[in-house]
């Protein structure tokens, strides 16, 4: 890496970060942008100014029926029927109440976003079939709080025959595996697997591996036993 | 592919001894209020109602960015629906980390409608609507009841450009012209389309770098 390189990626970093670089240039822009942290920093920025740019065009109204022709395309076709919703507090709600498409998200969460889950391993949470829910059943959330009351991320609990949970972390640096234990009423923790955060983000789901109505709470640990955060669930 | 970077992940959280947690209540979650990552990992579940909260969320600004590339509606509806598509095929390879879930929206919409314009332009864009674009992305923070501080800042930024700086960043940065279509279409050499990219981008870069910095 010489200086005569960054200068010359200083030159094309507007072009590359609008996008409009010529094909030649931009590869070799690249490949010293993977080499430069300075240069990699600097692009950062000018990169952030093009979405910035993108972010004040002005939103607009699409034609009638666009919805319809996305959700079409999209091969859905039965919308759904509206719903009141209501906000419970203390007992458990009717099953009849909760949204099933919250509970099919959580089972999305953990089918669908393959990338986010940990392989195959005996540490780890493994990627299993989910059946989609018959039922609709209770969904629940907690935020996942450090002790000096930072929130860093959310837990949502699907709670019926086929329980799962979602973790979503999204806060702080801290990267490396991280182990999820789910706290149970009249007894011990129960480890749950691990997985991997990055730059203080990960996302990860698991089947509730305690009985339902035990479930209190989940915590998570650094791989040298150092608590990150924990949650707990209403009663 | 556009290149992205993104900005640092804020300052690291010290993990502790004894965590304090909070009870937030047994609440149901209307999928409306579901956040935006939350409501993109439903969207490949095939459910209906996760698929019309995310694109009311969305549609507006995924429409907007394709027909200010493109400047007719019907090939914006395309462009906009072809967005909403790939971000139901590709949902599960988004990382919040590179950012929120509609800059990525938008860039993927925005770079389709480059694709159409690319394929099919004699003439790169309508002097009127480049002006217009100029004025509205320029707008003053008074008329934008509830601007976001950093796009005040842009904004801000972009209204005290020369004339022929703003016009070749909305030329480059939208309509995503290349510095030889941008010295064509205003008359100039290349090298003084490169010079005013390069000189508008750069103020750009100083506000908004300088605004993250008084925040860190």
């Amino acid at each position: 890496m010489t200086d005569q390189d960054c200068a010359r990626l200083h030159e094309l970093g507007p072009e590359l970060a609008l996008g409009v670089l010529p094909g030649d240039q931009r590869a070799l822009a690249l490949a010293h942008v993977n080499r430069c942290p300075s240069c990699r920093d600097y692009l950062r920025e000018l990169t952030a100014v093009e979405d910035g740019l993108l972010a004040l065009v002005p939103a607009a109204e699409p034609p009638v029926g666009f919805e319809d022709r996305v959700l079409a395309g999209l091969g859905i076709t039965d919308r759904p029927a509206p719903r009141v919703r209501r906000v419970r507090s203390g007992r458990r709600a009717p099953r009849r109440w909760l949204p099933l498409a919250v509970a099919a998200a959580v089972v999305a969460l953990v089918c669908g976003t393959l990338g986010w889950m940990i392989g195959d391993s005996a540490e780890h949470g493994t990627a299993q079939a989910i059946p989609a829910p018959a039922v609709e059943s209770d969904l629940v959330r907690a935020d996942l709080m450090t002790a000096d009351h930072h929130k860093i991320g959310q837990v949502f609990a699907y709670l019926d025959k086929d329980s799962w949970m979602y973790v979503s972390v999204q806060a702080g640096r801290y990267t490396g595996s991280v182990s999820c234990e789910m706290t149970r009423s009249g007894g011990g923790p129960v480890s749950a697997g691990w997985f991997d955060l990055t730059d203080g983000r990960g996302y990860w789901g698991t089947p509730v591996r305690v009985p339902p109505d035990q479930l209190t709470g989940i915590s998570l640990k650094t791989a040298g036993g150092t608590v990150l955060a924990a949650a707990t669930f209403p009663r | 592919m556009r290149f992205r970077h993104r900005s640092p992940a804020p300052a690291p959280i010290q993990p502790a001894a004894a965590p304090v947690s909070v009870d937030v209540g047994r609440i149901g979650i209307p999928v409306d209020r579901l956040p935006d990552e939350t409501l993109l990992a439903g969207l490949g579940t095939g459910d209906a109602e996760i698929a019309v909260a995310f694109v009311r969320r969305f549609q507006r600004k995924v429409f907007g960015v394709a027909v200010a590339v493109l400047g007719d509606p019907s090939l914006a509806e395309d462009v906009a629906q072809q967005t909403f598509e790939r971000a139901w095929r590709h949902a599960q390879v988004f990382d919040s980390r590179r950012g929120s879930v509609q800059a990525w929206l938008t860039t993927i919409a925005h770079n389709l409608a480059i694709d159409v314009v690319r394929s099919r332009r004699p003439t790169p864009v309508d002097p009127g609507e480049l002006g217009t674009l100029i004025r509205e992305l320029a707008d003053t923070p008074e008329r934008q009841a509830i601007a976001r501080e950093s796009s005040a800042e842009l904004r801000s930024a972009i209204a005290e450009l020369p004339p022929e700086q703003a016009r070749v960043i909305v030329m480059a940065g939208i309509y995503g012209m290349t510095g030889r279509e941008i010295a064509e279409f205003e008359n100039i050499p290349l090298g003084t389309a490169k010079t005013r990219i390069r000189s508008a981008m750069e103020k750009l870069r100083v506000r908004m770098a300088g605004r993250r910095a008084d925040h860190d």
